[in-house]
């Protein structure tokens, strides 16, 4: 470790803005990080990142049930009754369970999720992705993020959970209620909480209905797991709650995020234009490697355990970073460049080991989908403005808009 | 994740990344199963004898 100092505050505008240099730093300096300001390890380094998370057994994924301490960033004092609401409803998603219970719920959601049942959604995300396109040419200008990025995955989540047409627009409110699970705001509480009574008002008649009569929609899935007593009614709606959420926000910014990354690197746009068929799949996976849509994930330690010299303790709170990881040069030879010909490209943008992102095929299927079509019918695509603002989240890496032209 | 669900078919190395230690170790079906499950689709099966792809 050197002597130099790494300010701990993760959301000042320059962390926010380039998380890359900050954390690169890190990555560099002193790895695994004890991080004062929030009481927490950030893990930063690739090869620690893909250790810790196949060593599932000491860094237990039930951060919410297991971390009796107020959350953090800080929050207004007469919030924390709500976050005790907040913190029982996060501890019922399947993510935040260990094993034995994580693998039996896992394999209920599985089988909607594989990549064969994904592929099969194909054709649907191509038509959707050809009308959202064809209503921004007519309208002669788009915010990729407005027109594009946003209401395509809340269009392929919606036909997922069989909601129709007309109410998607307020699974879309509901969802930006529950994105403040990631952010920095003294008053986030409220908007969380609402957004998470919002979704279960919504989503237990459906629940009801599906027991009864069962689709071959995901509620439908999760639904039948309650029938074989492996989910409770809570835990249902929770979890309809999480893959709204986990589907939404991280395909938003795959999307913005990689356009924003050929827009920037012109060469790259030029190579995917010559074969946008054939380079999607490539482009996509350094897509999601250089800009990852999810910046950290948290644990908590199980039991002490030592990494890099340091004694985590049991109970400490850990965060691992994917966007340092993505860029660890040992893992990655010239990890700045973006470079969609990239092979092999083994990021860890999903994360790895048991809790491995479930959604990840549905993700690169959205994302080929919309990169090859860009590059199809907006050839001479260009970004409007030149400072682009982010969300402030230690989670996602999320811009706020991304106005393109192409005339 | 497979090394829980095909227990006699797969284990974990020292790395704890998953190894196909007994190909035969369990029926077909629960192999197919974790093969399903695998979260980053590496396990790809095969008839033995024909060489016919089971999955994907």
């Amino acid at each position: 470790m050197t002597a130099t100092h790494i300010q701990d505050d993760m959301f000042t505008p320059d962390v926010i803005a380039d998380p890359y240099t900050y954390y690169g730093r890190i990555r560099d300096e002193d790895p695994v990080h004890w991080n004062e300001k929030y009481a927490m390890w950030a893990v930063t380094r690739y090869d620690d990142l893909t250790w810790l998370t196949r060593h599932h057994e000491l860094f237990s994924s039930a951060v919410f049930k297991n971390d009796p301490r107020p959350p953090y960033p800080d929050i207004n004092e007469s919030d924390l009754g709500l976050y005790e609401y907040i913190k029982n409803y996060q501890a019922d998603q399947f993510i935040q369970h260990d094993r034995p219970e994580h693998l039996e719920m896992r394999r209920v959601l599985h089988g909607f999720f594989t990549p064969r049942s994904m592929e099969a959604w194909r054709p649907f995300v191509r038509a959707a992705v050809k009308d959202l396109l064809d209503a921004a040419e007519e309208k002669g200008e788009m915010d990729v993020m407005r027109d594009l990025a946003t209401p395509l995955p809340v269009l392929v989540i919606a036909e997922m959970m069989g909601v129709p047409p007309a109410e998607r627009q307020y699974i879309r409110h509901l969802a930006e209620k529950l994105l403040y699970i990631g952010r920095g705001e003294y008053d986030r509480m409220k908007p969380l909480a609402e957004g998470m009574r919002g979704m279960v008002d919504y989503v237990s008649p459906l629940v009801d209905e599906r027991i009864v009569n069962p689709g071959d929609d995901f509620i439908s899935v999760l639904a039948n797991g309650e029938k074989k007593g492996i989910f409770t009614r809570h835990e249902v709606l929770v979890n309809t709650s999480l893959l709204l959420l986990a589907g939404h926000e991280t395909t938003i910014n795959l999307i913005c995020n990689g356009a924003l990354s050929f827009l920037r690197h012109q060469d790259q746009w030029e190579l995917l234009k010559q074969d946008p068929a054939g380079l999607a799949k490539p482009a996509t996976e350094e897509c999601l490697r250089y800009d990852s849509p999810v910046k950290s994930i948290q644990r908590i330690a199980a039991q002490d355990v030592e990494m890099r010299g340091k004694v985590l303790r049991k109970d400490d709170r850990i965060r691992w970073f994917i966007s340092s990881a993505n860029r660890d040069p040992v893992a990655f030879p010239d990890p700045e460049k973006f470079d969609i010909t990239r092979h092999p490209n083994q990021h860890v943008a999903f994360g790895s080991g048991v809790h491995h992102c479930l959604g990840a095929t549905l993700a690169r299927v959205e994302g080929q989908e919309v990169f090859k079509a860009l590059a199809e019918r907006f050839p001479r695509l260009q970004a409007e403005a030149a400072d682009l603002e982010y969300q402030p989240s230690i989670t996602f890496r999320s811009l706020k808009s991304l106005p393109v032209t192409w005339h | 994740m497979c090394e829980s669900i095909a227990t006699r078919t797969f284990r974990l190395n020292e790395n704890r990344q998953s190894e196909a230690f007994d190909p035969g170790g369990d029926s077909l079906e629960t192999i197919l199963e974790a093969a399903e499950n695998c979260p980053v689709s590496a396990i790809f099966v095969e008839d033995a004898e024909t060489g016919e792809r089971l999955f994907p």
